[in-house]
């Protein structure tokens, strides 16, 4: 009987310091990570949503937390699948929305167009607009590397870790990633690209 | 290394991911080449207007609506595993949905008999284990149902005594 009572109060103390431990972890990186969801959504509506649900995730998984990796890399990466998942739904409701003749639950939303952003519509407030709409139409996968590399100053292995996949990958995502959004920058405000390399023309500061 | 090469490699040049000797070849590549370089000052910029985005910060609430979300169901205290869970779900809804639909479907056949082919057919196929067994004729005007949990009741007056009897979707209990 004591031991049960004392095995009780130790699990109690434990689930007390899991809890404790997740709220400081919380406290410390929503800023953050609200800060990543934003320029993935492009949108403060959705991108509190997507912090929210990537933290219930993240609770509800907490056990599996690998100290050895930093708290934000391990959030990240649920933040990215959570949003991938999210606009994979999007578009599929939207796709069988406008086909209701497929009900024979094909998916047909795999063939939808990749560059068509699923979220463009539901956008509400804008900012940094030109590079927020040309980050808006490349593919998420693309988006979240090219994000963890330039605006979070990840190296190509850490966002390896965080995507789950090879350097290799995230290279290749990076450099079309990166090339689709000067491309785009280029045809909808080139004055943007352009003012900022005016001034880095000479060629021995490279 | 061709435009074509460094091209491909520019992007890894920009976030300083590659070795001394690649990293040579384009530095030597984009001396020379102007068409390079630019699309070179353009990748750079594209990751400068990245990086020099205004971070903003999040609804004042937005905290204290994450500790609400993350901690409302609290795992550490579900010891037993046993949670509380809605008496109607939507699975149970559409059961029940299902089920009225085939006692309709049986009530309007003429089946008068309770060991006739129709009704021992239906008891026998059915997916539902035990589906209501109804034998009223069509005649009959004045059959009430009730659901209750994922039972439906069926109120009518039986086809051959007359006397209103109340049969369960269940059947008769073994």
């Amino acid at each position: 009987m004591f031991f049960s009572a004392a095995k009780e109060r130790l699990e109690t103390d434990t689930a007390q310091n899991r809890t404790a431990r997740f709220e400081r972890l919380l406290r410390e990186t929503q800023k953050p990570a609200f800060n990543f969801a934003l320029r993935l959504t492009g949108n403060r509506t959705e991108a509190e949503d997507l912090v929210q649900e990537a933290f219930v995730r993240a609770y509800r998984f907490f056990d599996k937390y690998d100290d050895s990796l930093p708290f934000t890399n391990w959030l990240y990466r649920i933040l990215a699948n959570t949003h991938i998942d999210l606009v994979r739904r999007k578009r599929r409701l939207k796709t069988t929305s406008l086909d209701t003749s497929n009900q024979d639950g094909a998916s047909s939303w795999e063939i939808a167009d990749e560059d068509a952003a699923a979220d463009r519509s539901i956008m509400e407030q804008t900012l940094d607009e030109p590079v927020q709409n040309a980050l808006r139409s490349i593919r998420p996968e693309f988006r979240t590397a090219v994000l963890l590399a330039d605006l979070e100053g990840m190296a190509y292995e850490e966002v390896a870790d965080v995507m789950k996949t090879s350097v290799g990958t995230v290279r290749s995502r990076i450099h079309r990633g990166r090339k689709q959004l000067r491309e785009h920058l280029l045809r909808h405000s080139p004055e943007s690209v352009r003012q900022m390399s005016a001034n880095k023309g000479d060629r021995n500061e490279l | 290394m061709n435009c074509k090469q460094v091209q491909n490699l520019l992007n890894a040049y920009v976030d300083r991911e590659l070795g001394c000797e690649e990293g040579y070849a384009i530095r030597t590549h984009l001396h020379d080449c102007s068409a390079c370089h630019e699309e070179f000052v353009e990748l750079v910029t594209v990751k400068q207007l990245l990086g020099g985005m205004v971070a903003e910060d999040p609804s004042k609430d937005f905290e204290a609506r994450l500790m609400r979300a993350v901690f409302q169901e609290e795992p550490a205290t579900q010891k037993s595993g046993f949670r509380w869970r809605p008496i109607f779900t939507f699975s149970g809804v559409g059961l029940a949905s299902m089920a009225a639909t085939l006692a309709v479907l049986v009530l309007s056949r003429p089946a008068a008999d309770p060991n006739s082919n129709v009704a021992r057919r239906l008891n026998f196929d059915s997916e539902f284990g035990r589906p209501a067994v109804s034998t009223s004729p069509d005649n009959v005007q004045n059959i009430a149902f009730e659901i209750q949990r994922d039972q439906i009741y069926a109120v009518g007056p039986d086809a051959a005594s007359g006397v209103t009897v109340v049969s369960a979707s269940h059947g008769p209990r073994q």
